[in-house]
């Protein structure tokens, strides 16, 4: 088979000084995605369906306490434990860099969910639906998901190919800043910064090389296409 | 036949019969009957802009919509408000527009109030109702017993709202919201001698010291602020600016800070003054400034002497060395900022602790300067104490002086029911309710007029302190509307002119529509002689009218006839021994003040803080929460003086352990299936202050006590319960 | 007893191989390549005879993902004048008076987990005929191809269009 290039690698910066947590990204994403509605059983039983989360830490003992947010969401690895591991091939790289979830590939083995360091990947245990007229909501360019299908953060995948359709229309690469997923579009504080990771002049670029980056479970070697940028310096009182 | 023959012909056809039902059909292909709008392309969406109404501060939104629907709302990036991003409420507005319960024609009472039992009606019969009972109203000569209760009002709303009472001859149309801000408008009008709401220029600042001022939940203008906030932090090449909150419960917005000052509930303006006779003990404040002001070192001092630190760290229960510190980096670090919020605002003393912050700015010398406050755009007149005409009202309803009464919005929930409002609300005879959702308010009136939803509607909004600019925010309608229902303002439109005479004379306009662009005509009038079509048409497609800075006329300066702010000891509802800890209620980022519990996605959105979903909660110190026996996910119960409710328990290291918060928003009778009978509300147990003075909405100076009930809190948190205790773990 | 249980094991699970060659081999498509249409139509009149540009009608497939069919209005913008007094045409006229859009059949359709777009196919270069065939001298409409992926991916490939998963399937 051919090898597929591309000239875009796609990559997000979160900046942690700059999350307040206030979750705008979360009700985005699932507004922008056709993410289901989970009732207070489904997440009670660790079902419920979000694919961006913010992880909150306390740090301390009153009156000391320091608390984090850490915004998780898919970090498309280069070397993604999920995709070795589906038996179909529902689960797999893109030339773009993104890790791909194809959904009417997709039996539900599960392998890949349980693979994920992250926790990323959520499963459709259920068959969710959307009491009319909810579902006059749904965005027509992404599946609605059934039942026994596998599915993640896809970094806004519609969004990105439309932006590759006008692109193409007008004979030119993707600008920078020109695509943005649904959580770093809506994030008041702009904590959340998207772009391509092959230039390196575009703002993900330079934000990635910051001194204060790291990455989640850097040791695991999955190689993620999200980088962290580390919170301030927090004092005492 | 032989059976062997008989059974081979029935398999067969059965076979038969069973392949050809395998054939599919094919599917139909349906044209439009008329082509599609120019400029729209089926199978590609469109934007339109708008504005939000989901909260006062009127961010600018675009929508997406893809063959009628309406699919995604984005921020507006030409908006000064919000510029392309918007907050967590603002995403999930396409959940009201296609709530699944929403009213969809006039209602009429049919069962006994609060029972849920409506007759669908027509327009027409719901207005000549109302018509009925206003020309009753009218004949008898007893104009003055109507009513009108919205949240506070800007733009044409307020101008049409005006009119209709005035021409109809009543001074009772009551704007209030409970987390409205007069008093800062009040506290802003004596500190800095302009009615103006304030503008903080966060982005520029070096040093934020935050009262209670939780702007990424609510304050003002979230969106707005916490733009700001990440631009303070991180847009300026080796500086990022200082955030120190004070404030007893450790909110959102407190959880972004640096230093964490858990002061008293209602020491936060003894803090305020302390700080301030300490820098001007060490001269560190801003001399020039001062003298500006007409204001003397020394004699500020004198006055000053009762707050030595000593007193103060003892009121607040702060350490001496954090004021001192606090005070010292406030005063040295330049520019820097004091913001109070409501958690101070609504102390027993809260007027004047909010003053004595405002103070703070006067010696940091930022007075419309970059990093420090501005008068915000938006013409700044308003109410200033709407909790007085409240209770105003409250009393007129219960000595029966009140006919008619006509809500909009769910002040039957949103109103603690200490001041009265519910009891006195039940004596009017004839209550109209303006609700999309059978909400709190809509079961207890008689006649249901619903209102479109926001993304349904015309409408323009004057955004309150969320910019130094002069906005006029447009909202259009993006679907045509889903059910019979009419603008708020259409349905007084309507009822003027079946009225007639003086009524109809006032508000001689066939739509609102029509209202809201004759505004915009006069509004920009002077500036352009081109054609009013084509200048209208770019404003909608635009989002609205946006100002230039330098257009609010003066800035701030210190107002001479000003009091100085004397907190005080800060006042109670309930005794200490027997009401041991202090209740804070606040608006989360999902409910604000109730207004999100109908829709699904915030309810499922989990609190930023507590990763509580689907529910209420009560947060308990762990200290205080071990010595009473509660563990993470019991049912307590919260018993003040006012009342009592049950809630799940939460332990949670960022509060006082004299305090306990509960959030707002939930506990509904109505709102629909996802609001309905779920969580508590805890403004029934705000007890009212008996201020001798003045009226005041000291809403966080409730005391309660906690009990155990069961383990039966049946708590579900998104999150581990209680949250990872070792950040090093991920390594932030 | 045994042999026969051994026997009937064995043609069942033969039966079961002999059943999925059967299923992967059969195209399985039992649509109806040349369905009867509502009104009888004639590409061949319209676009072979009068020479009308497929995008005259079918418009949008330029620059949206659906090409489109006219609409009713525009069926009877010309036809109130050529020739009116045909049966079909009256026809016509009559899904209008009764504001009925014509419930056209559905020739070309692909599942719903597909996602294909018609106008990076016009940029491409692509002429109609390359999937639709030679629309211009069909009477009624005929589907000669087999919309498979394969047939998709085939194209693609010579045409070193993109053959990742996401392209068509998000």
């Amino acid at each position: 088979m051919e090898k597929m290039t591309s000239p875009y690698r796609w990559g997000m910066v979160i900046d942690l000084d700059r999350c307040t947590g206030c979750g705008a990204c979360v009700v985005a994403c699932q507004a922008e995605n056709n993410v289901a509605l989970c009732d207070k059983k489904e997440i009670s039983e660790g079902r419920g369906m979000q694919w961006l989360r913010i992880e909150r830490f306390w740090a301390g003992e009153y009156p000391d306490v320091r608390v984090r947010f850490l915004p998780v969401l898919c970090q498309h690895c280069h070397d993604a434990p999920c995709e070795p591991v589906c038996p179909v091939y529902a689960s797999y790289h893109n030339p773009d860099g993104l890790n791909g979830q194809v959904y009417n590939r997709c039996v539900g083995t599960r392998y890949c969910g349980n693979n994920c360091p992250y926790a990323v990947r959520v499963f459709n245990f259920y068959p969710h639906t959307w009491p009319q007229p909810l579902d006059s909501q749904l965005s027509p360019d992404i599946t609605v998901r059934s039942r026994g299908v596998m599915e993640k953060c896809t970094f806004c995948v519609q969004r990105i190919r439309r932006a590759k359709e006008e692109a193409r229309g007008e004979e030119r690469v993707i600008r920078d800043g020109e695509v943005q997923p649904a959580c770093s579009q809506t994030c008041p504080s702009e904590a959340l910064v998207f772009g391509n990771l092959a230039d390196p002049r575009s703002r993900v670029s330079r934000l990635s090389r910051s001194p204060r980056r790291f990455q989640l479970l850097e040791h695991l070697g999955t190689h993620p296409s999200v980088y962290y940028l580390k919170g301030g310096g927090r004092e005492h009182v | 036949m032989k059976r062997r023959t008989f059974l081979q012909l029935g398999g067969m056809t059965a076979a038969g019969a069973a392949l050809a039902g395998c054939r599919s059909g094919n599917e139909k292909l349906i044209p439009y009957l008329i082509p599609a709008d120019e400029g729209v392309t089926p199978g590609k969406a469109e934007y339109y802009a708008s504005s939000c109404r989901f909260c006062p501060a009127g961010c600018g939104i675009l929508v997406r919509v893809s063959d009628g629907r309406a699919k995604k709302v984005e921020g507006n990036p030409a908006h000064p408000v919000n510029r392309g991003k918007l907050c967590a409420r603002g995403q999930a507005i396409l959940q009201e527009l296609y709530h699944p319960d929403r009213i969809a024609q006039p209602l009429k009472r049919s069962g006994s109030r609060g029972s849920g039992e409506f007759r669908k009606i027509s327009w027409d019969e719901g207005i000549a109702l109302l018509t009925e009972k206003l020309k009753a109203l009218q004949q008898e000569k007893t104009t003055d017993r109507l009513a009108l209760l919205t949240p506070p009002l800007s733009g044409t709303l307020a101008d049409l709202t005006d009119r209709f009472m005035a021409a109809f001859g009543s001074p009772n149309h009551l704007s209030f919201e409970l987390l409205a801000p007069d008093w800062l408008r009040r506290a802003t009008r004596q500190a800095f001698g302009r009615a103006s709401l304030p503008w903080y220029d966060l982005a520029e600042t070096r040093y934020l010291l935050g009262f209670g001022a939780d702007f990424v939940e609510h304050h003002l203008s979230p969106v707005q602020y916490g733009h700001a906030f990440g631009r303070m932090r991180q847009a300026r090449d080796t500086v990022r600016g200082h955030f120190t909150y004070v404030g007893g419960r450790m909110s959102l917005t407190g959880a972004s800070a640096d230093r964490w000052l858990p002061a008293r509930p209602g020491s936060e303006g003894t803090l305020a003054l302390g700080l301030a006779r300490l820098i001007l003990a060490d001269s560190l404040h801003d001399e020039q400034a001062l003298a500006a002001s007409g204001l003397q070192r020394e004699k500020l001092l004198r006055r000053l002497a009762g707050y030595q630190l000593t007193r103060v760290a003892e009121q607040t229960g702060l350490p001496q060395q954090a004021i001192v510190e606090v005070a010292r980096e406030f005063a040295t670090t330049r520019p820097a900022l004091a913001m109070a919020g409501e958690a101070v605002a609504f102390q027993s003393n809260g007027p004047e602790a909010v003053r004595a912050v405002l103070l703070l700015n006067l010696l940091a010398g930022n007075l419309n300067r970059p990093g420090g406050v501005y008068p915000a755009g938006g013409g700044g007149a308003g109410p200033e104490n709407s909790f007085s005409g409240l209770l105003s009202l409250v009393a007129k309803m219960r000595a029966d002086r009140i006919g008619v009464a006509m809500i909009q919005g769910n002040p039957v929930h949103a109103i603690p029911p200490a001041t009265g409002f519910q009891e006195a609300l039940a004596r009017v005879p004839f209550i109209v309710s303006f609700a999309t959702l059978l909400d709190d308010t809509a079961l207890q009136a008689d006649l249901i007029l619903p209102d479109h939803a926001a993304l349904e509607s015309w409408g323009d909004v004057i955004p309150q302190g969320s910019a130094r600019e002069a906005v006029v925010g447009l909202i259009q309608p993006v679907v045509t509307p889903l059910g019979d229902t009419r603008q708020i303002p259409d349905s007084l439109l309507a009822t003027a002119h079946r009225l007639g005479g003086g009524m109809a004379a006032s508000l001689p306009f066939q739509s609102y529509r029509e209202m809201v662009k004759g505004a915009m005509r006069r509004r920009i009038a002077p500036a352009r002689g081109t054609d009013f079509e084509t200048a209208w048409t770019e404003l909608l497609r635009q989002g609205g009218l946006f100002g230039k800075i330098g257009s609010t006329g003066e800035g701030f300066r210190r107002a001479t006839a000003a009091a100085w702010p004397e907190p005080g000891e800060p006042r109670f509802a309930g005794d200490e021994k027997e009401y041991p800890l202090h209740l804070q209620v606040f608006p989360s980022t999902a409910f604000y003040d109730g207004r999100g519990a109908p829709l699904p996605w915030l309810q499922q959105l989990p609190d930023p803080m507590s990763t509580v979903v689907w529910d209420s909660w009560v947060e308990i110190n762990p200290r205080t929460a071990a010595e009473l026996g509660i563990s993470h996910g019991d049912l307590v119960e919260v018993t003040s003086p006012a009342g009592s409710l049950r809630a799940p328990a939460v332990i949670y290291p960022g509060i006082r352990p004299d305090m306990v918060a509960i959030p707002l928003g939930q506990g509904q009778q109505g709102g629909g299936r996802y609001a309905r009978g779920r969580g508590a509300n805890p403004l029934s147990l705000l007890a009212m202050i008996d201020e001798g003075t003045e009226p005041r909405p000291a809403w966080h100076a409730t005391r309660v006590r906690l009990t155990r009930v069961s383990e039966k809190g049946n708590l579900v948190t998104a999150g581990h319960p209680q949250g990872s205790y070792r950040s090093d773990l991920v390594g932030i | 007893m045994n042999k026969w249980w051994y026997i009937a094991g064995v043609a069942a699970a033969a039966a079961v191989v002999a059943g999925s060659a059967l299923i992967y081999s059969l195209p399985l498509d039992t649509r109806d390549r040349s369905p009867r249409q509502p009104l009888a139509f004639s590409h061949k009149v319209h676009a072979g005879d009068q020479g009308i540009h497929c995008l005259y009608c079918h418009r949008h497939a330029p620059r949206s993902p659906v090409a489109g069919i006219p609409a009713v209005a525009d069926c009877r913008a010309c036809h109130l004048f050529i020739s009116a007094d045909r049966p079909e045409i009256i026809k016509l006229m009559g899904y209008w008076e009764k504001k009925e859009p014509i419930p056209w059949v559905r020739v070309y359709a692909l599942p719903d987990h597909v996602y294909f777009p018609h106008m990076m196919h016009i940029r491409a270069g692509l002429p109609c005929s390359s999937c639709h065939g030679e629309v211009a001298t069909m009477d009624r409409i005929t589907r000669s191809v087999s919309l498979k992926m394969g047939w998709c991916l085939d194209c693609h490939r010579q045409h070193t269009a993109s053959i990742d998963c996401w392209t068509c399937h998000i």
